[in-house]
This record gives C-alpha cells, structure tokens and sequence, in this order.
C-alpha cells in the first residue's frame, strides 16, 4: 500500500500496482523504495486524484506503453480517437473536470489516460469553426484583425474544402 | 465549484519548496548519499511538475506568449521552472550512474535533454549509460554529437568512447565465443538456401535467420 | 476555473495530433497558444494539389512553401511534401512558385518524404534535396538529363524509391545508385518506363538483395517473364507487383523462391483477340504456388472496365490462396456472381474488397457477400467514370448491406465513408463521413492501409 497526499491534504492509501500506472509515482518508488512517509503530490486536488485512481484502478494490470511507442506512430496517417466504452462513460465528466484529469494525467505521467482525455478535447474540436471552439472552452481570442487575416491566408493551402 | 487553481503566492511558495529541496539533494549527492538525493530530487520535481501555466504567469515566471502571428516555437515556453527542472533531471542521472542503474541514468538523461538538448553533462551521462547497456553504437552516436557541440570536453569524452568501445569488443567476444558451435553448424546449412546469391554480409542479420 | 487556457504547450500538441484536415487550420485561429499547439501537426505533411493552386498566380493564394520561408521555425515540423501540382505561367513553371519551393526544401532538414509528380519539376527542384540526411522515401517523375541524373546520387540512404517516367540517362544510372542504396533501400518502384530492359533491372535487382517491396509496372521491356527470371536475386520480397503482358514464353524452371510473399499485384494488359492472358495468369499463380507463400493480398487491374475476370482463374486464385488473403482488389475490371460468392465463401479469412459495387445487381451481390464472416470492408472502385449512367450508393443501400447478416462494417463509394455499428435497439446504424481520398495521386498498386 502507498499513501499519497493531495494539495488539500488529504490523503489516498492505494496498492501499489494500482499507482504505479503512473509514471512519475513508480519512477520514484524504484528509485528511493517504499517508506512509510506520504508522498506528496501538491499539484493534483483530491476530487481530481479521486477520478484517477479510478481510472488506474480500473485498469491495474495492463501494460503500461512503452518510451518510444509515440515516436513510431507514423503520424500521417489519421490517428483513431475511438474511446473504450467503459474509459468513454468515465470521461464524461464536466469540462473543468476534464481538464483537471488532463493536467493530472499529464502531471503524474500516466499516458494511457493522457490520450483518453485528449482524445476526448479532439473529439469536441472536430468539425468546429475557430469561433466555435472559442465558444466551446471559453478562450479569448488574442489575435488582432491582421494577425487573423494572416494566420488564414497562410495556412489556407492546408483546407480541406 | 471551489476555484481550485492555486493563487500566486501558493505557486511561488512551491516553487520555493522545490528549490529547497533541490538544494537538499545536491548537497547528498555531494556527499555520496544517492538514496537521499534522489529522494530529495523526486520531492522537488513533484512540485515543481504540472504547475500550470497560467500559475507560472502569474507570478511572472512564465515567458510571454509568441509574438508575431504565427507563433514563434518551443524555445520561448522555456521558464525558470523548466531550467530547475532541466538540472535536477540531469544530477539524478548522476546519482544512477554512481549507482550503476544504467537504464534509468538513460531516461532521466533524456528527460533533462528534452528540455535542454545542449545539456552536454545530460548528453555525456546519455552516452555512457547506452554504452554500458551494450549500445555501444549508439552511444557512440551520442558521444561524437557531444563533442562536435562541446569540442572542450573533447579529451574527457574521447576517453569514454574508448572505455565503452573497450566493453564492447569484450561483450562481442564473448558472444561470439557461445556462437562459434552454432555458427559453424549454421554456415553448412546457409550453402545449400541459395547458392548464387550473397545476401549483404549483416553478421547479426544472419544469425537471426539461422535460429528458425 | 481550469480551462483549455490552462493546458501547457505539450498537452496542446497531444490534443492536435488527434486531429487532420480542415480541423486544423480552423485550431489555428483560435488562440495564440493553440495555434504553437497545431503547427507541428500542421506542418508535418505539406500536400501541394490541384486544389492549392488555384489563385495562386493572382496572388490570391499563398504556397505552403512561402509560408514557410516567412516563418522559418516551422521548417523544423515539415516532414512530407508532396508535389502533384506546379503552376504554370506561359508555358513554363512559375519561376516565384519554383524558388519558393526551393528556399523551403533547403531549410526542412527533418523532410523524411519528398514525392513530385509534375514533369521538369524534379530536376530544379533536386539540389535542394542533396545529402538531407533524413530523407527516407522519394517519389520523383524522372525525365532527366545526364547531369541532372547524376545529382540522384546524392539521394543517400533512401528507404523507399519510386521512379516514374524515367529517362534513359536515369536508367543508365540506376545500378550505379542502387549500389550505394544497397544497405538502406527495402522498396523500389519502376512505372512507366520504356527504357528500362533486363539487364539493367539485373544489375539492379543484384545490388538489392534485402528488397522486401518490388513494383515494376508499365515497363514494356520488363514483363512477368523478366521479373521471374529476376526476381531470383531479391528472395525476401513481401510485396510484388508486375505487368502481365502475351508473351506465351514459359517461365523459368525451377520457380524463384517466393516464400516471403505477401501481396501481389498484376497490371494485366492485352490485346489479342483471342489472348492467351488467362492461361499466362493461371501458369503465374502455378508458378508462384510452388513456393507456398502465404499470399494475404491480391490486386488485379485489366486494361478496360467492361471486361470480366474469368471465373476459372478466381476459382484458382481461391484454390491456392483461400485460406490466407484477406483482401481482393479488382480494378477497371468485373467480377460475376459466381465469383463474389464463390470468394466469399472459400476465403476464410478475407476482411475487405475492392470491386465495382454492381448497382443493379445490388441484392445478390449483397447476399454473396453475407456468405462471408469475417468481411467487414467493401470499397466500391468505379467512382471516376459513367457518371451519368451509374446510379450512386445511397445510404439505404448500405444500410441495407450492412444489415444482411454479416461483418459488414465499412463501405466506401465516390470519396464517401459509410461506417456502421450495431444498435441493440436500432439495428444497423450507419454514418457517413465525407473524406477526401488519401491516396489521391499515388499509384494503384503501391501498398496502402
């Protein structure tokens, strides 16, 4: 069992197998052994590491991806953003929480997790105007008329009308 | 919904802790005392990792987003976070190369390298790790890169390409000791596959093809 | 309130690499840090087509490549271009158009796949490309002169070469280049060459023994008897393809060893009225059974739409291969009923087919279809001509497919992707997604996903 302390101080005893799908946490614990003490994990909330361990204890005992898996996906070809059911019913959760499990994810390194939330953002993005997608996540659109004007005709060959 | 975010003076308070604990480590590792230091280097990188951005901006640390339209690249994301980061990542190389972990001296090297690729003491503890796994060319790849980019390292670093080459000419004379049996065996079966075709002279290529 | 404005630069990169086609320039415009975060995907393949080149010589569009050289950070991204298009202003190849192109192949030093289509292009073009030493894959019309020819040689280290429309100084240099290739090169494609005669191919074939991918079509000088008779010196080929032509000679005895091979492609051409071209193509795939290759794909393309593929040589071809292809390509070419089902039935592991959907014969061909389990791909091959007499695939049609129990999940017809799931409560349910054709461009007998 490891015992993990969220930036609001609570604290999560969990089996090993089950943290160590994150990266950041099974690196460390190889690295300086078990102890006793918490390890602290300042960047992530509870509700938050909630929703992770539920992710990793779900799928506790699968491979976890290899290093250079991502390097030698040939990236021309249209990635899948096909969710596992169960991972698709997990994910729905309200956009601030999705970010949140994205940061999470990014933040304690667990890849497989990673993808799921990101693929999820893809998922939304697909088929939305720039305005639209300003819409959706509530982003400032920091261009000037010019820059605008200029990011479309520089980028207008890449449309796909 | 609590705001959950962390407030300015949250953030620079871990950045604080994290340098603390940073300082902590490397006086360890000074001492010799890699458990510690490591230790002491994975609690400084659990605060200062997933700080997000707009964190960072507060407190000033962040570099301004691109100018010009077209958004100017990678390097200027570069914080001060990222430089601390950067350091840690490449001392615990250090410690795991003092503690012969070659594979994880390899990846923390890596991981330091990913933020700085001119990090040359991350490069060099990249190189020797390969090597002392067994690979030796690319090691040897990593090495040479190395001096090209840093030619004042250029004698410590030739030593170390000899030492690694010195490893693996004895880890393939070995090899090639427990082959010899199979290889000979193997040669008399190779003659009568294809009689007028040399298949290009791939040592490890053709023994792959003899273990079916 | 964390948000999408909280996302590092690294998490946006991730988000964007699930995305493609129009979804990213719209990325693009949505922020500053979004847009960091699309460039790399962006950038990675740079596709100059018909399509781009309009109003390009009123100014009214830009070339990818003079953005590039605007913004030169981005060259670090680009890692294909494709040219199948150049602009032409009188008579020539627009000289702005051409620098630009320059200017920006010589700053893309992480450019891994190069391909140009356009006649004249290559030549201007190839110094930029010299010693690029990521460069793993070229695609080039080739009508060089000998000079020209020569900068080929800096082509280093290629994986992958396709030549079209060589010239004969081109040819002339081939076994010289190929020679320097002999470590990196596993694929080589020759199409549509009229120069290019056995022995030069000999020289080839022998400098590349570790070939693993091998096309020599269109070449009227390199026919199946010649590949056969040359094929001996590359025996880890996995992926042939060739021209059929009359030529009744018998093939070489003892057959080559083939037994690496995985898919094969015949560009069957004839003219002879009555032709011998069935009896070449059986005594083919006698010839290559002897090595019992685990033949997984099939592609056969015959020189007019109207004709149809002899019953006798698929009941052949299911015969030898049944129970290991799992995909049948037949283009400009018809394929009767008895065959459909007759390869439904017999390959028991077939997973796609590329055939001329027969739209009046909708139903039994649907039926044939349902006689396998195991196919769930259908790809309809006869979208370019007869227009107006081919009615088109509608959605009730593949609903209707995909419905009469079987596999059937994914049917494509005239740049249209129909998807199906099965709806517990609904049944077949079918999607649409409207997609431009990835292969646009390439040749027909070049493996694919």
């Amino acid at each position: 069992m490891v015992l993990l302390v969220t930036s609001d101080n609570e604290q999560f005893n969990a089996d090993k197998d089950v943290v160590e799908r994150s990266v950041l946490i099974k690196n460390m614990l190889e690295d300086v052994g078990e102890s006793d003490q918490p390890i602290p994990l300042p960047n992530v909330s509870s509700s938050v590491l909630k929703k992770v361990l539920e992710y990793c204890e779900h799928h506790r005992g699968e491979p976890l991806p290899s290093a250079d898996a991502d390097q030698s996906q040939d990236e021309t070809r249209k990635r899948t953003t096909d969710i596992s059911e169960w991972d698709q019913k997990f994910i729905t959760v309200d956009q601030e929480m999705l970010f949140e499990i994205i940061l999470a994810a990014n933040y304690l390194d667990i890849k497989s997790l990673l993808d799921v939330g990101c693929k999820t953002v893809a998922n939304m993005i697909k088929g939305k105007t720039p305005e639209e997608i300003r819409k959706l996540f509530n982003i400032v659109n920091d261009f000037t008329p010019e820059e605008e004007a200029q990011i479309k005709k520089e980028n207008e060959w890449a449309e796909d009308r | 919904m609590e705001d959950l975010s962390d407030t300015p003076s949250v953030t620079a308070q871990k950045v604080s802790t994290a340098k603390q604990k940073k300082d902590t480590a490397d006086q360890a590792f000074k001492l010799g005392n890699t458990k510690d230091a490591l230790k002491a280097y994975h609690e400084a990188l659990m605060y200062l990792l997933g700080l997000d951005k707009n964190a960072l901006q507060s407190i000033g640390m962040a570099a301004k987003p691109a100018e010009g339209s077209s958004g100017e690249g990678k390097d200027k994301e570069r914080t001060e976070v990222d430089e601390i980061v950067e350091k840690i990542y490449a001392n615990m190389s250090a410690c795991h190369l003092k503690n012969q972990n070659w594979k994880r001296a390899e990846e923390t090297a890596n991981k330091a390298l990913a933020k700085n690729e001119s990090n040359y003491k991350a490069m060099f503890r990249k190189g020797k790790a390969l090597g002392e796994q067994g690979f030796f060319e690319k090691a040897l790849k990593v090495l040479e890169d190395l001096k090209t980019k840093n030619p004042s390292d250029t004698a410590l670093v030739d030593t170390e390409i000899a030492r690694l080459r010195t490893i693996d000419n004895e880890r393939e004379r070995v090899h090639k000791q427990k082959m010899k049996g199979f290889l000979n065996k193997a040669e008399k079966k190779g003659a009568s596959i294809s009689d007028d075709v040399e298949p290009v002279a791939i040592e490890s290529g053709f023994i792959e093809e003899v273990k079916e | 309130m964390v948000s999408a404005d909280n996302l590092n630069l690294d998490v946006l990169e991730l988000i964007c690499s699930y995305l493609s086609g129009n979804d990213l320039p719209s990325v693009a415009l949505v922020s500053k840090s979004f847009l960091a975060g699309v460039i790399p995907r962006l950038y990675h393949t740079i596709s100059y087509r018909i399509r781009q080149q309009k109003g390009y010589e009123t100014g009214e569009t830009m070339s990818p490549f003079a953005s590039v050289i605007t913004h030169p950070h981005l060259a670090v991204h680009v890692r294909n271009i494709e040219i199948r298009v150049v602009p032409i202003v009188k008579s020539c190849l627009h000289p702005v158009f051409v620098r630009e192109c320059r200017e920006a192949l010589k700053i893309c030093k992480n450019l891994q796949v190069f391909k140009c289509t356009v006649a004249n292009a290559v030549a201007i073009l190839l110094p930029s490309l010299a010693h690029k030493t990521r460069l793993q894959e070229a695609t080039l019309y080739a009508n060089l002169t000998t000079d020209q020819a020569a900068m080929l040689h800096k082509l280093e280290k290629l994986e992958s070469l396709t030549i079209e429309f060589a010239s004969w100084n081109v040819v002339d240099i081939m076994p010289a280049w190929t020679g320097s290739l002999t470590k990196t090169l596993t694929s080589l494609a020759l199409y549509m060459i009229n120069e290019l005669h056995e022995d030069i191919l000999k020289s080839i074939l022998t400098n590349l023994p570790n070939l693993r991918g091998l096309h020599v079509v269109g070449c009227p000088k390199a026919d199946h008897t010649v590949i056969f008779r040359q094929i001996v010196h590359t025996p880890l080929v996995e992926t042939l393809s060739l021209t059929t032509s009359e030529n009744t000679a018998p093939l070489t005895f003892p057959s080559p060893p083939m037994r690496h091979l995985k898919h094969l492609a015949f560009d069957t051409r004839y003219s002879m009225q009555p032709s011998p071209s069935p009896a070449i193509l059986g005594s083919i795939l006698a010839h290559i059974r002897l090595s019992a290759p685990p033949l997984q794909s099939f592609t056969i393309k015959l020189p007019e739409r109207k004709v149809v593929v002899g019953d006798p040589f698929i009941s052949q071809l299911v015969e030898h291969y049944g129970s290991t292809l799992r995909r049948l390509s037949f283009l400009d070419c018809g394929v009767s009923q008895e065959s459909i089902a007759e390869i439904c039935k017999n390959c028991v592991n077939l997973q796609r087919l590329d055939v001329s959907i027969p739209m009046k014969e909708l139903l039994p061909f649907t039926r044939n279809l349902s006689l396998s389990k195991t196919l769930h791909t259908i790809v309809d091959v006869d979208n370019h001509v007869d227009h107006g007499m081919r009615p088109t695939l509608k959605q009730e049609n593949v609903r209707y497919m995909m419905s009469v129990g079987s596999n059937l999940r994914k049917v494509v017809s005239n740049h249209r992707i129909w998807t199906g799931r099965l709806d517990p409560v609904q049944g077949v349910v079918v999607t649409l997604e409207k997609r431009r054709s990835h292969s646009y461009g390439s040749l027909w007998f070049m493996p694919r996903d």
